[in-house]
Parts: C-alpha cells; structure tokens; sequence
C-alpha cells in the first residue's frame, strides 16, 4: 500500500551547485507536441484510495526539482543552504548592530572638536586616534556606518518599489512600455554619479537629496529587470489559463506575474544597496553629498585625504569599512542568488 | 556472442532526497542486425539506460554498476577516450527531439561531416559528397541544396532524417534511437518509419528502439522488452508479446490503449482499462515485485519476494511470480 | 428550430491569419492562413473531435473560440448571440460558459499556487463563492467530481503527478459549469495508462454532466474512443466532417485515408497496405489556389489546381471537400486492414 506521506514546508529546496541542472534528454518530456507525464495515477476506484504525494514530486526526483513553495518558505530555504549568505548576513548583521546602537558604543561625541588633541596615534582614550580636528575617529566611523548603512537602505527599497511598479506598467501593454522605456535609457545614459552630482546640485546637500538623487540613478536598473520578467512571465501558459478563467488583468499582475519577478528583483535590490553605499560615499568624498558636519564615511576619506601619508588609517579605516559593508551586501546578494536562480527551478 | 549484452545494470542518482534508483537490475541482450523495442512509460527508466549504455550521463552524484558488454568489452569500463571512439561509430544515437539535438548555429553539413571526419578520417571535400549521399538516402529531396541549411530551415520530419543520417553516418553496429518519432505528425512518423525500417536492411545495423507506442512496436520490432520502474519484467519477440503476454503490466498496457475500430463495435461505448495506483517512487527500496501495489493477482509472495526473469515458453520471459495464462489476453477487469 | 436543437455553438466562416511581414521591403505580404474559412456547430452536450497535423489551424481555431485569439474575420456565436467582437468585460462574462484545458499539465498550473487558489480564482472571479467556507465546499467537490481525493486543498502543483494535474486542470474548467470545455490536445502529454483514466474520466464527465466538449488531439485512436463527431482539418480547412462512425468506417478523403492508415497498429500480425504520403506539410503562408491537400494527394487531378473544392454531404453521412469525391470518381475502400494497395 502506498503511504501517505506530507511533505513538510521547507525541507525540500533548490539545487544545490554541482548537481548536474541541464538534464539530457533522459525522458521524454520538454517536446512541443507530446511529451509524458512522469507519473502513473489515483483512480477513485480500485484498492488505492491513499493519495502518495511522494511519488508527485519527482520519483525521477533526478534533477533534485526544487519546489516553488509560497516565497516565504522558499526564502527561509535558500538562507539555510547558503554560506555566503550566512557570511555575509552575519558581517551586515554586525555592522547594522555598530550602526544602531552607535550612541553607546562610541566614546566620545563624533563631532567634538579638540584641536589640542588632533592627529593622536590610537591609544586608551581613541581606540582609532584622531583626525586633523582632534575628533575621535572610533565614534565617527561608528556614526558613518549609520549614514551609509540607511542611506543604502532606503534608496534600494525606493528604487525597488518604483522599479517594479514602473517594470509592471512597461509590461502592460506596448505603449506604456514604448514610454517608460524611453526614460529609462535616458536615464541609463547618464552615469549614476555624475546624474547624483547634478541633482544634488539642484536641490542641495542633504541625506534626503542625496538618498532621492542615487534612487533616480538606481531605479531604471530595477524596472529593466522587472519588465523582461514580465514579459517572459505573461507567455506561461498559466497566464492564459488565468486570463481564460475570467481573471482581470490587475489580478493577473497580482497573482501570477508579480511572484515570479520578486527573486531576481530582491537580488538586485541587494546590488542597489551596495552601490548606494559606495555612490552616498563618492558624492560625500567630493563634498557634493553629505554636509560636513555629519560623520560619513565619505567625509572621513575626504578629510583624510590631506594627511594619510602622516595617518594612514585616518584613510584606511573608514575604507576598510566601507569595503567590508559593501562586501557583506553583495555576498548576501550572491547567496540568494545562487538560491533563488530561476535557471534552476525548471520543470523536469 | 549477442552484439550488446547489458548483465545486471544498476544506475543510481544520489540526490539530497536520497538515491533515486533509475535502473535496478536490467539484463537483456541484443543480436546482430536484431531490432529490439524497449517499451516503457514515463519512470521506467529507458532513457537514462540508453544513455547509461552511452556513458552520456557525466556527473558527480550518477553511479553505473554492472556490465555492458559490447561486442565482448564492458563499455562501463572503459576509458573515456575509447569510448569517444565508439560514440558515432559503433553505436550512435537518435535522440526524441529533432528540434534541440540538432546546433542550431551549424549547417547540417557542418553536423553530418563532423561525424565523418572525426570516425573515418574523411577530408571535408570527401565528407560533403558522403554526407549529400548520406541525405539521398534518408530521403530527403535536393540533397546537394538541403545540405547546406540550417536546421530552422528544415521540418520536423526532415530534422529527424538528418539526425538519422548523422547516426547511420559511419554504419554503426548499433543504433540507439530514443523515441525517435514521438515529436513527429502521425503521417511523418509513418514516413519515418518506413525509412527506418528499409535503412535497416540496408546498413545492418542492429536497433534498440526505445518508445512507449506500442503500435510503433508492432510496426517494427523483432522482439520487445517491457520495462517497469527501472527492470525488466517481460521479453519476447513482438508477436507473441502481443498475443500472449504473460506479466500483468504488459497485459495492463495493451488494454488500456484505446485503439482504431472500436467505432465498428456496436453498443454504448467500453471504458478503457485502467492500471490502478502509481508508478512506484524510485526513490524507495522497492521490496518484492514493483509491480504488486497495482496487480489484481498479487499474493504475499509477490510483495516479499522479487521475481525473477523466467522463461515462460521459448524465447518468452517474464518476471512474475503469477503469471498470465497463454493465450488469455484480456486481463480481469 | 427549437431550443433542444439549435447548436450551442457556431463557426461561420471563421478565418484567422497572421501576418508575418508587411510586405513593405519583400513585396508581397507573408500571410499564415492558419484558419481558412471554417463552418462548425456544436450541440449541447455533443463531443466534437478536431483532428489534424500540426499546422492544420485546429488549436488556433479552439483559441479563437475562446477569445484567446482575436478572429480576422467570420462570427462566433454562443446560443445565438456573437462572441467575436465582444468588449473586454462582455467577454470575461462569456468565458463562465466556455473553458479550456491545455495540453501541458505542467506549466498550466501556476507553480506557487496552492490546489485551493487555483480552483478557486475562476470561483472568485466570478464571484461564485462568498468566504472561505464556502470556497473550500465547493473546491472539494470539483474535486470529487474528477476523482481526486477532496483533502488536497493546501498542496503546490508540484506534489501531484502529471495527471492529477491535468485532473486539476479539468477541474477548474468545470468550476463555473461551463457549456462548453474545449480540450487541447488535453491528453496528449499523459503516458498510456494515465490517458486511459483521464478518458474514461471526460466521458463520464460528459455523460454525468451533459457537457458539450470540442476535443483537439493529433490521436486517432483516442478521438475514435471520445468523439461523438469528427472534423479533419488540413491546412485550414475543414477536409471531412461527419459523426464518428461514418469517417471511421467510410474515410472519403484522401487524407482521412492516409491519416488512418498511418496511425501504427498495435497488432502485429496485421500487416496493410499503407499509404504513405510523400513530401512535407506545405507551408501555411501565402497558400496556392485550388485544394490545399494537392501536393501530397495521391489522385490530385487538373481540377484541383484551380479550384477550392466545397464540402458536399455523402451517403455515407459525413461531409467531404473533394473533387474526386464530388465527380464520384473516389475510388471506394473499407477500413484498413481490408483495404486495397493504395500507394503509388
């Protein structure tokens, strides 16, 4: 007798890399006009009654067919098989905690200027010295992980959210996209930083400028991707069976577009977020960012500038960090990448 | 000696879901200028040993055990640049799907006279005269204009000639042909047939046709081989498969296929017969006969211990503890 | 006619094409007559078989019937009123009565979608169920209907072999009791014991229901089964039509003839005459006058160069669209095996 057997959420998962994920020709399935099934039946008659969902999933279960459970449990899958994704979740996890509880982890206040103390080598009192102003570096590089870390933040769920709205629109219909496109390789056009610098310059140096002018640069990115996903997703044939079971188009969106594009669209979210980091402390660097006043990363450099060769960690130190934070995010990146690849999760 | 003698072949997968058993125990031979069918459904695991046989499943967690013996000498032994010189060669191989098997960035001359070259030393002039030949005798009309396409430019069932020129390219003792029809129209698969069948006496090549037609099997075969969940459990030549077969799921699968005439039969409309139950899990260790959860005569016996191929009359095996009476064709309802 | 006869459903002289290229730099226009002038009607609870090679327009044509595919020209009509032109809204209104089961059990269910969501979205877009309850009741009992077992709600499409699919693909097509259900090639992708189980299920359905199905398949052993009804369709147009019986025992046709003889027999010991027809299916762009089966037909004559030949009704009881056949000169044949050598 077949047992009955329920598969819990979140123990199946995607391929792992290494398991062959092209497989040959090895059934005869992927044929435009007839293909076959893998799988014999339940008939309602007949001895078997018990539903075996086990052989459901693959007793070819060859080519280890990941399950598209609901997203959540598929995210909670990927987060348990990736080491780059613990890695650098556990990097970004320390350096989010450095950020957040800035105030009483630092020393001194960042912004107190000491000029008898200025240009110390670390010692007791300032675990990092201090700069030309005699202000403690420890405490502002502290302070300027919370500059990069929201600033990177906030611009890649901006850019995100506008991205996808903007990438569904385009996929609608072939006007919209003939419009939206065309902004988007205007805006594409423009390096990212020179297209900050001059937005900035507009409308002047301020963390909101600054997180509005790198999500306009960071944005367009987003809605490319978003819109060929669309247009892949709106040829499944499960699309047209929804639009032939009455289902509107808004709902179409909803339900069977929108789910398909959130994987490749959170990966690159995570690219967003690094390069916001690195833009936010170039536009900061050239003073066209931040206000001096706040500790950035990106000052720090720029004020470091001048006297690295006397302290080189004045420079390095916020580098370091800025390189670590960027690194972090970008394994995170990689790792849901690596899990979520919609390569991998072909039909067999 | 039969030209390709597969004893006890074992071909596994070892998955994070555990090892999926896709052959399990497979031993049958085939002879000479024979044409054997190996029929099976989805899960029965025809294709992975047609491409163990071919050593084409190259991969880290794949494992072959057993021995297939190919005019004498254990392919699964042999090294990987050996075997390169058989591929093509000695035993080559038509594959389901015209469409994606053929590179669809080279010209079909391209594809037939790399065969051409690499097995029998062939320069490209020579190859190109061969290869339009090759095309002529697939049956494919203006051949010497044909030859220089590219394979969007062909039909399906012109494709599927070519990959049947590729693989009779260099006379092969064997030919291996995976569901070769199975993509076709109907009426192009009766050409393609028939051009196989006359390609078989003419090139003598042996053929292991792998299909789950059971009427491409009657048109055919010479003798048939029923697979079931990675074995074997019936063999016999075709006419008698059809007229007696002995294992259930042989008599199973030729009830259940609805079949031209049944308009002629006056009266309200038969149902089809079904198979009950599911293709077991390849995954499981399965225990006795595969074939038990869903045959009406299975016993204690058939759950607990597997059956052995036995030769149930001259040239007639089946592995079945139970099996059907000779001559009895339609099994309980 | 009254309300028990009139057709439930009717073609009239459907045409669909595509246009491939302009013709702005070529010169001429690559039109694909996919659909070529199509008469049809479908009774209540009738099983039509549409049958044909690949490129004969037949999915095409069920698509259209949908609304899938906007039609070129020609009407539609359901109960007497015109579907073809309908606006967007009017259109999902129609789309309670007509439905559809695709061929790919695998990719016509949506992945992430639980058993319950995707019987129920055509339940919800029709507002045919108020609250969870109730949605639940009513998913279980499609599910009954098509033999699956009723506690599968909160599964993914993934867990249920290739039939169980298609099952659930059948049963969202009878969630709002359509009139209708066209099945595209439906069948097509399932291994041979599960075909039979999903026939056997249709024709129950069909019988329990009173269900009207337009069948698409390339398998003439599987329509013979189903159908009450057959169309053979080559190229566009409509080849022979006629109930079941007649086209299966009397073919007229030339290709009817060559279709049923090719379909391999699983019986060894017959042995026929086949007819094998030489060439490839012509392209469907920019079709040459006169009949469209002239290339390949083995008694192809001056006559069918030049003119389209008009479906004229037999004594046999089906309709055949033929010169030979009209001029009576078809040569008469039986059934294979009984048949003589027709090859040339």
């Amino acid at each position: 007798m077949a047992k009955k057997y329920i598969p819990k959420l979140g123990i199946s998962s995607t391929t792992r890399r290494g398991f062959p994920t092209d497989p040959p020709n090895t059934s005869s399935l992927d044929t435009a006009k007839q293909s076959h099934a893998p799988h014999g039946e339940t008939p309602l008659h007949g001895r078997e009654r018990s539903f075996s969902s086990d052989d459901g999933a693959a007793h070819l279960g060859v080519w280890a067919k990941p399950h598209f459970f609901s997203l959540s449990g598929e995210l909670v899958v990927s987060i348990r098989r990736s080491p780059t994704l613990w890695l650098g979740g556990t990097i970004l996890a320390l350096l989010a905690f450095a950020a957040i509880f800035a105030p009483f982890l630092s020393t001194q206040d960042p912004t107190a200027i000491a000029p008898a103390l200025r240009m110390r080598f670390p010692s007791g009192t300032h675990w990092f010295g201090t700069d030309s102003l005699g202000r403690d570096l420890y405490s502002r590089v502290l302070y300027g992980a919370r500059v990069s870390l929201s600033v990177g933040l906030v611009v890649s769920i901006l850019a995100t959210a506008i991205g996808v709205f903007g990438g569904l629109l385009s996929g609608l219909s072939r006007v919209t996209d003939l419009v939206i496109m065309r902004f988007v390789d205007g805006f594409m056009s423009i390096p990212s930083i020179l297209l900050a610098i001059a937005l900035v310059a507009l409308t002047g140096a301020s963390i909101r400028n600054v997180i509005i002018a790198v999500t306009i640069a960071e944005a367009p990115r987003v809605v490319r991707l978003t819109r060929s996903v669309v247009l892949t997703a709106r040829e499944e044939p499960y699309v047209e069976a929804g639009i032939a079971c009455g289902t509107r188009a808004t709902m179409l969106l909803w339900r069977h577009i929108l789910p398909n594009t959130i994987a490749p669209v959170l990966v690159q979210a995570t690219y967003i977020f690094a390069n916001a980091m690195i833009t936010e402390a170039a536009l900061s660097f050239i003073g066209a960012g931040i206000p001096v006043e706040t500790p950035s990363w990106g000052t720090i450099l720029s004020e470091g500038r001048t006297v690295w060769q006397l302290r080189p960690y004045i420079v390095f130190i916020p580098a370091a960090s800025l390189s670590l934070a960027v690194l972090a995010v970008n394994m995170i990146g990689d790792g849901l990448r690596d899990s979520l690849d919609p390569r991998l999760v072909r039909r067999l | 000696m039969p030209l390709l003698d597969v004893d006890d072949l074992h071909t596994a997968f070892r998955t994070r879901f555990g090892t999926v058993r896709a052959v399990n125990g497979l031993s049958f031979s085939i002879e000479q200028d024979e044409t054997v069918a190996i029929v099976g459904e989805s899960g029965s695991g025809k294709s992975v040993m047609a491409l163990s046989i071919m050593r084409l499943l190259r991969a880290a967690n794949i494992e072959a055990r057993g021995q297939v013996r190919f005019q004498g000498r254990n392919l699964l032994e042999l090294p990987e640049r050996e075997m390169r010189r058989l591929r093509g060669k000695d035993i080559s191989m038509v594959f389901q799907e015209p469409m994606t098997s053929l590179n669809p960035v080279l010209t079909v001359k391209r594809q037939i006279n790399e065969t051409l070259m690499l097995h029998e030393g062939l320069s490209w002039n020579e190859a190109t005269d061969r290869s339009i030949e090759l095309l002529r005798i697939v049956g494919i009309p203006a051949p010497e204009r044909r030859v220089r396409d590219y394979p969007h430019q062909l039909s399906g069932g012109m494709r599927q000639r070519v990959m049947i020129a590729i693989a009779l390219a260099c006379s092969p003792n064997l030919l291996i042909a995976d569901e070769p029809t199975t993509a076709l129209d109907v009426t192009i698969q009766a050409q393609v047939l028939e051009l196989m069948w006359q390609l078989k006496k003419k090139f003598r090549s042996a053929v292991m046709l792998i299909t789950h037609d059971l009427g491409v099997v009657a048109e055919v075969a010479d003798r048939v081989i029923v697979m079931y969940a990675g074995r074997a459990v019936e063999m016999a030549d075709v006419k008698n498969l059809f007229k007696n077969p002995r294992h259930h799921y042989t008599g199973g699968l030729l009830n259940a296929i609805p079949k031209l005439g049944s308009s002629l039969t006056e009266g309200p409309r038969q149902p089809l017969y079904e198979i009950p139950g599911n293709v077991p899990s390849l995954r499981q260790n399965i225990v006795g006969c595969a074939f038990a959860p869903r045959c009406a005569a299975a016993t204690q016996v058939c759950r607990e211990i597997g059956p052995t191929m036995d030769e149930l009359a001259p040239r007639h095996f089946a592995a079945c503890h139970h099996p059907l009476d000779a001559g009895l064709i339609k099994v309980r309802q | 006619m009254n309300e028990s006869t009139a057709p439930l459903l009717e073609v009239r002289r459907l045409k669909k094409h595509f246009a491939l290229s302009s013709g702005f730099l070529t010169g001429t226009q690559q039109v694909v007559h996919a659909v070529d002038g199509i008469d049809l009607a479908i009774r209540r609870g009738e099983a039509i078989a549409l049958v044909g090679e690949s490129g004969c327009g037949k999915s095409t044509l069920g698509r259209s019937i949908l609304g899938l595919t906007p039609v070129t020209s020609g009407e539609i009509l359901l109960q007497g009123e015109r579907i073809d032109n309908l606006s967007q809204s009017a259109m999902r209104d129609m789309r309670r009565r007509i439905q559809i089961v695709f061929q790919d059990p695998f990719s016509s269910l949506n992945p992430r979608m639980r058993v319950r969501n995707i019987i129920g979205e055509p339940l919800r877009n029709f507002k045919l169920v108020k609250g969870r309850k109730q949605l639940d009741q009513r998913v279980a009992e499609l599910l009954e209907l098509v033999h699956l077992p009723p506690d599968v709600l909160e599964r993914f499409p993934h867990e249920f072999s290739g039939g169980q699919r298609q099952r659930l693909c059948i049963a969202r097509a009878l969630a709002t009791h359509p009139d209708l259900i066209v099945f595209d090639e439906a069948v097509s992708a399932l291994d041979v014991s599960v075909k039979a189980q999903v026939l056997n299920l249709l024709a129950e359905l069909q019988a329990r229901l009173g269900l009207a199905m337009l069948f698409i398949s390339h398998d003439l052993a599987v329509v013979e089964h189903l159908a009450d009804r057959v169309v053979v369709m080559y190229l566009g147009k409509i080849a022979e039509i006629g109930p079941r019986r007649s086209v299966f025992t009397h073919p007229t046709h030339p290709y009817t003839r060559a279709l049923l003889s090719a379909v391999p027999i699983p019986d060894p010991q017959i042995r026929r005459e086949r007819i094998i027809l030489s060439g490839d299916t012509p392209s469907p762009i920019n079709p040459a006058p006169g009949c469209r089966f002239k290339t390949r037909c083995p008694y192809a004559f001056d006559r069918c160069q030049r003119e389209e030949p008009a479906l004229l009704v037999q004594p046999t009881g089906q309709a055949v669209a033929c010169h030979l056949v009209a001029e009576g000169r078809m040569p008469a044949a039986g059934r294979p095996p009984a048949e003589a050598s027709l090859a040339r």
